[in-house]
Order: C-alpha cells, then sequence, then structure tokens
C-alpha cells in the first residue's frame, strides 16, 4: 500500500464501486455521479501506466491517511444522512431548503404525483392555505418528530442535496394523522391538504388517510 | 442509537467531500503534469509579464483557464513556483483561481439570479484581495522565506527519450502528486466532517445578526464547511434571508480562499508564517469589505 500507483488503483476501484452499487446516491448530487466514474477509470488507467519498479515510496504517514476513506468506504455499509442527522439541522416545516427558488416551478397537472420538494415550492409560490386545501397529496419521506408543532402533528421530511451530503438540508412538510408513526420511520403518505387552525393562525396541514411504512427508496435525497 | 446514526452520518459527509473533491482533485493534477511537459527549462514563463503589478494580474486572470477549485489549484501553483514565478505572484493565483474562473461566475449566478449584484461583488472583491495580497508579499524584502522549504515537487525527467517511458513518468508524476494531495484532502475532509457532526449549526446562526457578528460569522462558516468554491453558493443561499448581503459576499470571497482544507494545502507549497500572513491580512480585508458593504457603501 506503499505505492502512489497501488493507492490510486485502490481509489479507482472505491469509485466504480460505490458507482456500481449505487452507493454514490448516498454521497452526491446526481450530476457528480458520471464524472465520478469516469474519475475511477482514469485512476485506474494511470495507475496501469505507472506501473513497474522504481518509483517513489508514499510517506506513511500520507499513506495512512489515504487507506483511511478506502476502508471506511469498503468495509462499513454505505448508509444516507439519517433522521438524527436532520434533526441537528433543524426540519422547518414547509421552508425552502438552501439554494431552493420556486421560480423554475411550474404547477403539475397530477398534485397527487409532487415530491416533497415540490409541494414545498408550490407553497412558495402561494402560500395561502385555503388555496391548496382539498389538493390529494402523495409523498414519501421519514418521519420527523418536533415539539413546536401541536400535539398529533409530525413531518414527512426529506434531505435536498445541491452537490453532496455535506450541503444536505432536511426538508418537510406537516402531517396530521391519528397515530403518528415513530420518527425515523420511512413512510408513505396519504390524504388531502387541509387548513387547521394553531393558536390563532391558520396553518397548513396535510391530513393524512393512509400511512404505509416503507423501505428507504434507492435514491434517498431529493435534488 | 443516536450516537450510532451520527457516527454513520460523519462517516457519510466525510465520504461525500472525498468522493466529490476526487474529479477536481485529478483534473487539478493532470493540469499541473500537463504544464511541466508544456513549461519545460527552469525560466520563468515567457508569457508572463515582467512588470511587478502586471504579473500578478496575469496571475489573477489565469484562474479563468483552470476551471478547478482549491484542491486542484495547489499542484498547480506549486508547479508554478517550481519554474521560477514568484512567490507573490503564485499565491495570487491560488487565492483567486478557485473563484475567479467560469464555472463559479455560472455557479454562484445560477444561485443568485435575483441578485446578480452578489456575483460581481464575489469576482470584484477576490480579485482585488488577491491582488492586495500579492502586491504585499511582493515587496517582502527576502521572498525566497515564503516558500516551504524542502524537496522540489515530484517532476519527472521529461528528457528521458522514447514516448512509453515519457507516458509512464507523466502517469508517476500524476499519481504522486495525487497521492500527496489527497492526503492532505482526506485529513481536511475529516476535519470538516466532524466539526459538522459535533457543532450545531443553530449555534452558529445564532450568533450572526449584526452587521459585523453577520460577517465574521459567515467568514467562520465559510473555513469550518471547507465546500469546493463550485457550489458555495447555493449553501450561501440558504442564508439569503436571515443574513446581511456583506456576509453573504464575505462567505463567498474568503470561503475560496482559506477554509480548512485550502490551508493545510497552501502549507505544503508555503512557509507557515507565509500562510499565517496570508490568512491574517484575508481575514481582516474581507471582513472589513463585507462591513462596508453591509453599511451600504458599496
Amino acid at each position: 500500500m506503499r505505492s502512489a500507483a497501488v493507492l490510486a488503483c485502490g481509489y479507482g476501484a472505491y469509485l466504480l464501486y460505490a458507482f456500481a452499487t449505487g452507493a454514490l446516491y448516498f454521497y452526491l448530487h446526481p450530476v457528480y455521479i458520471v464524472p465520478c466514474a469516469i474519475t475511477g477509470v482514469v485512476l485506474i488507467a494511470l495507475a496501469g501506466l505507472a506501473a513497474g519498479r522504481g518509483g517513489q515510496r508514499v510517506p506513511g504517514a500520507a499513506a495512512a491517511m489515504l487507506a483511511l476513506p478506502l476502508a471506511l468506504g469498503f468495509l462499513l455499509p454505505p448508509q444516507p444522512l439519517s433522521p438524527a442527522t436532520a434533526a441537528q439541522r433543524g426540519v422547518q416545516p414547509l421552508a425552502l431548503g438552501r439554494g431552493e427558488r420556486p421560480v423554475a416551478f411550474e404547477p403539475l397537472a397530477r398534485p397527487e404525483t409532487y415530491t416533497i420538494k415540490d409541494w414545498i415550492k408550490a407553497f412558495a409560490i402561494d402560500p395561502e392555505p385555503a388555496r391548496h386545501a382539498g389538493k390529494p397529496v402523495r409523498v414519501t419521506g421519514f418521519v420527523h418528530h418536533d415539539d413546536t408543532l401541536p400535539p398529533g402533528w409530525f413531518l414527512v421530511a426529506r434531505f435536498v442535496v445541491q452537490c453532496c451530503a455535506v450541503d444536505a438540508q432536511p426538508v418537510g412538510l406537516p402531517v396530521r394523522a391519528p397515530t403518528p408513526p415513530a420518527g425515523g420511520r420511512w413512510i408513505t403518505v396519504e390524504g388531502t391538504w387541509d387548513v387547521a387552525d394553531v393558536d390563532g393562525a391558520r396553518r397548513a396541514v396535510v391530513s393524512a388517510t393512509v400511512v404505509i411504512p416503507t423501505v428507504r427508496p434507492d435514491q434517498p435525497y431529493l435534488y | 442509537m443516536s450516537w450510532l446514526a451520527r457516527g454513520q452520518d460523519g462517516v457519510t459527509i466525510f465520504l461525500g467531500v472525498i468522493v466529490e473533491a476526487t474529479p477536481f482533485l485529478l483534473l487539478g493534477v493532470l493540469v499541473s503534469q500537463a504544464l511541466a511537459l508544456g513549461l519545460t527549462g527552469n525560466g520563468v514563463p515567457r508569457w508572463l509579464p515582467r512588470r511587478r503589478l502586471a504579473s500578478l494580474v496575469s496571475m489573477a486572470g489565469l484562474g479563468m483557464l483552470f476551471p478547478v477549485c482549491e484542491c486542484g489549484n495547489v499542484p498547480v501553483a506549486r508547479r508554478l513556483l517550481g519554474r521560477g514565478v514568484p512567490a507573490a505572484a503564485a499565491m495570487v493565483f491560488l487565492l483567486s483561481a478557485p473563484a475567479l474562473n467560469p464555472v463559479v461566475a455560472l455557479s454562484t449566478y445560477a444561485a443568485f439570479r435575483e441578485q446578480p449584484a452578489i456575483v460581481g461583488y464575489r469576482l470584484g472583491l477576490t480579485f482585488a484581495v488577491a491582488l492586495a495580497v500579492g502586491l504585499l508579499l511582493s515587496v517582502h524584502p527576502r521572498p525566497e522565506t515564503l516558500v516551504r522549504a524542502g524537496p522540489a515537487p515530484f517532476a519527472h525527467d521529461s528528457t528521458v527519450a522514447g514516448p512509453s517511458r515519457r507516458v509512464r513518468a507523466f502517469a508517476r508524476g500524476a499519481l504522486d502528486e495525487f497521492a500527496e494531495m489527497g492526503a492532505v484532502l482526506v485529513a481536511g475532509a475529516a476535519l470538516a466532517a466532524v466539526t459538522q457532526m459535533v457543532v450545531p449549526r443553530a449555534t452558529l446562526l445564532g450568533i450572526g445578526q449584526g452587521p459585523a457578528t453577520s460577517v465574521a460569522v459567515m467568514m467562520l462558516l465559510a473555513v469550518v464547511l471547507s465546500i469546493c468554491s463550485t457550489v458555495d453558493a447555493f449553501v450561501a443561499l440558504a442564508y439569503a434571508g436571515t443574513f446581511s448581503d456583506g456576509s453573504l459576499v464575505a462567505f463567498l470571497v474568503f470561503g475560496p480562499m482559506i477554509d480548512l482544507k485550502s490551508v493545510l494545502l497552501m502549507l505544503r507549497v508555503f512557509s507557515v508564517k507565509t500562510v499565517a500572513l496570508v490568512v491574517a491580512v484575508t481575514a481582516e480585508a474581507v471582513f472589513l469589505l463585507g462591513l462596508l458593504l453591509n453599511y451600504g457603501v458599496g
């Protein structure tokens, strides 16, 4: 592991492994996925060209540093950001995530196909809860409980990623259900938008008709 | 359970930064090796103007040709130093190129379509601050002490005959540099991931509302987050509603120049004293400019 060619080959192999297994979707915006795979191929090709006797050795500390992400990447099962980090970063109900502007949003014909992010953009364009009341909702996300919400409410949330996991921002829709599910679970919520009176203020909330436990999607983030 | 999940998230952020930066790092070392091939000989490149100000200005513009972020620029800067480009000029390149390039200009415009002035401030102030730091370094009485003493950068012997040997030498030079810079990138990514998991974002945001404190907090955030300059505009936009314009510009100007990983990379090339001086001068200049913008001078 002391040769730069061997280490570069390891990085190339890791990028291709993460590409093939879909793990890159846990780390990056999809626009960077193909460049990453190409980088993997180029690194392996360079390692092949550089192979042979007489190269410099990478200093021990640098080699150990470089081996760390390879060990973590190959040995640990890849995981997307968890709801625990959503709690740390703070989820604002119906608030746009970083970098999001509703300008490019065209209301679709079938609101039941909206993602959580689509709904947030729709509310950014028209914040009046009454004008959304009655529209059908079907979204998938994880459950996030927040003390500032009225009793019986929770958020169905997703991370929005601009570039990579470091900038992931959680966004969520408020949901009202007779029996709120446990925090962190992935669910699909079906229901309709409703207007609720909370301490004298009118607030939009999804009145859930069904809450279906589901598995985490292969692409867990929204973009 | 929560701590286990948080640990896993730290690993995800860590790998995310590395995976996202690796293509840019590879691009940087390939450009650096190509420069080594193209800039054979020992003299200062002929295209670089001899007059001090002209050479510094042209180094600031050089970033336009290298759409590479801060991790990719250090190998290029070191290559230029190896060819006899003065330390002050190489530092101007290092400070300006990450933000003064077409990719960053486009991504900043994409993020701030509704406030195009932010893009102008970002590019203009980056140019001004980098040039000011370069002028300061260029009057240093002993310029040879600015650069880190140590072995010369990995340079293959390009005079070796035979095309296949030259290809091998090129690949070796690129991968040696990739390994050296990559190790620093890994350290920076680890630091950024740990800080993100340990320092609650709310702690930073709670402090910065005033015209001065908001600038300081956004500059600190830029250092802590260490996000690539090609995408940091989208991060800045998240604070557009709550933070002053001056602090957003300070974030966008300071972040590409000084952050955890770029400082570690700079230390590979410049002496500790030089890096400390550049960090201090850059931080003061950006802070004052952010403050001026907030008080409506801009």
